[in-house]
């Protein structure tokens, strides 16, 4: 069992899988994915392109047969009917009928779901407001860019208001403008107690709105945690100085190893309540500060890290 | 059930509104106008009433033979593209992750596209026949037998084709389904020729062909249904089949075949359901 999943939190989460596994002949698509999600978490999956991740969601929606282990989505059983009234769902690579009209699509999802008329008006409506569709439900989807018919996706998605809501690349499509209105849907869902399993590999975009992420890599979990456990606290300060490098050298040195980059000085080991010391013993030297920062690892290197890439 | 009319209505609608029924109605209707034109000049010919009637039975069975082959191509092309286009486009996974179950699903495709063709079938061959009667006084002996006929065909080959789809590409599906109604075609007229030659090795092959794809049952129903009586009366012998040809339709489907084309129906549709439910999508 992976470390991370010592964490527990509500008695149903989520989601819950235990060695989840895919194959395909002799290609392994996911490996022992073993996961848990919160109610109300809104949860990055992290991971390079081929990695497993639209496989693994795809599992959890019962739209592809595992091959190993288990999942459950609210305690119930992946498949479980009652349980999938509950979930909303944007896949990663889909294309509406052109002849239809936007209203037309959430109609027929609404009907699946076993909307009643008044509410299935007042859902289009809401939801055609919340991907900022309002004024183009009764255009057909043949006249939407590619931005317009991923918004769609998202507003059906989003019918019925449900408790889980699967995102698979939300803004491939989208332009800067898109993207900053999914992350604000994303927060708003958020506020509404949603739980929202956000499929992605644009890292600011996870690190903007996640609680919780996991990076895969090759069909198995690399990394989990919180959005800070994940991105690591590895301490460092950054400074740009001037001054004899020589003295600078030896004030710097019993604070850590010393990496050099033109006038740029970071030295590893140093937490950021030990910054103000190191200042000090500069000035005291007679060194100019010019630039002082304390460094953390981002996400991206921790990704990148992870999934066996140069940083 | 209410998920399975949903489908079967939206599948419907998108014939409708991507043009298919238009297409057809206008393919269709240009044919049958065509038809209404040459029969209605059939009246200028100097010959008696009673040759009039028998010229306008011959050109109907002729007509109604070559609607079987337009009804039976069209079943292919739009069935096998139903559930194929909505997997490759990925509609398929919106709608699945709906509480529906993938049996639910293909059970309204199935019912939309089925009603879709027969009643397509059923249009399209009773106004023929009712042009035929406008025009000449010609009334087949079994309209209404003439009409399920044809109806039914369309469903065997929509089936056969849908069944395909739900596992393979659309336009594989439907080249499968109009072959495998080709060779069931060649199989019945060998089967009768190997009758009229009393081969009963050849006649005992082709029959079992004939139970893959019952088809040629229902398009030799169709002639049957619209020739005179008096014709039908001269088939009922080897000696009068050999006179007819072997395109010629002698009698009306069995019990037993009508028993087991709904037995094959409810199978293929089971195998479609069975095959799509296992599928990874």
């Amino acid at each position: 069992m992976n470390w991370w999943l010592l964490q527990t939190r509500s008695a149903d989460p989520a989601i819950l899988t235990e060695g989840l596994a895919k194959r395909y002949g002799s290609a392994v698509a996911v490996r022992g994915l073993t996961l848990r999600v919160d109610r109300g978490d809104v949860f990055g999956f992290l991971g390079p392109n081929g990695a497993g991740k639209t496989t693994a969601v795809k599992m959890l929606l019962g739209l592809v047969h595992p091959s190993g282990g288990r999942a459950e989505l609210f305690g119930k059983p992946v498949g479980d009917r009652a349980t999938r009234a509950r979930i909303g769902y944007l896949p990663e690579l889909f294309r509406y009928q052109e002849w239809a009209s936007a209203n037309d699509v959430l109609r027929y999802h609404a009907r699946l779901i076993g909307m009643d008329g008044q509410t299935t008006k007042n859902e289009i409506a809401r939801t055609l407001d919340l991907a900022s569709l309002s004024a183009r439900g009764s255009d057909r989807v043949g006249t939407f860019s590619k931005g317009m018919q991923q918004r769609l996706g998202l507003a059906v998605a989003l019918l019925g208001a449900p408790e889980l809501v699967f995102l698979d690349e939300p803004t491939s499509a989208l332009d800067p403008i898109g993207r900053r209105d999914v992350r604000e849907i994303i927060r708003h869902l958020k506020n509404q107690g949603t739980t929202v399993f956000l499929n992605s590999h644009l890292l600011t975009e996870v690190a903007e709105v996640c609680d919780r992420v996991a990076i895969v890599d090759r069909g198995a979990v690399v990394l989990a945690g919180t959005i800070d456990e994940v991105a690591g606290t590895a301490p460092a300060v950054r400074m740009r100085l001037v001054g004899n490098t020589i003295v600078i050298d030896a004030v710097l040195a019993p604070f850590g190893a010393i990496a050099r980059d033109g006038e740029w000085i970071t030295i590893a080991g140093v937490l950021p309540e030990r910054i103000p010391l190191v200042v000090e013993a500069l000035v005291a030297a007679g060194i100019r500060i010019y630039h002082i920062e304390p460094k953390v690892a981002s996400l991206e290197e921790r990704f990148l890290a992870s999934v066996g890439a140069k940083v | 059930m209410m998920r399975v009319l949903t489908v079967a209505r939206a599948t419907l609608a998108e014939l409708v509104r991507r043009g298919v029924v238009l297409a057809l109605a206008l393919g269709v209707g240009g044919t049958i106008l065509l038809s209404a034109w040459g029969f209605f000049h059939m009246r200028t010919f100097h010959v008696a009433h009673a040759q009039l009637l028998q010229n306008a039975a011959s050109l109907l069975t002729f007509v109604i033979f070559r609607f079987t082959f337009i009804i039976a191509m069209s079943a292919a092309f739009l069935a096998a593209s139903t559930v194929a286009t909505d997997v490759e486009s990925g509609l398929v996974l919106g709608v699945l992750s709906r509480p529906i179950r993938r049996i639910e699903y293909i059970g309204g495709k199935w019912l939309g596209i089925c009603v879709a063709v027969a009643v397509g079938a059923a249009i399209s061959g009773g106004l023929e026949i009712a042009v035929v009667a406008w025009a000449t006084d010609y009334v087949p002996p079994h309209p209404f037998i003439a009409l399920a006929a044809l109806a039914t065909l369309g469903i065997l080959v929509a089936s056969l084709a849908f069944a395909l789809g739900t596992r393979f590409g659309a336009l594989a599906s439907a080249i499968v389904a109009v072959i495998a109604f080709g060779l069931e075609w060649i199989s019945g007229i060998a089967g009768r020729l190997a009758f009229q030659f009393s081969n009963d090795a050849l006649v005992n092959a082709t029959t079992a062909i004939s139970l893959a794809l019952p088809s040629d049952s229902y398009w030799r129903a169709a002639q049957w249904a619209v020739q005179p009586a008096v014709f039908t009366a001269a088939l009922n012998s080897r000696e009068g089949i050999a006179r007819a040809g072997p395109f010629a339709g002698a009698v009306p489907p069995t019990t037993a075949m009508l028993v087991w084309t709904a037995l094959w129906i409810v199978a293929v549709l089971g195998v479609a359901m069975r095959a799509f439910a296992r599928r990874d999508l």
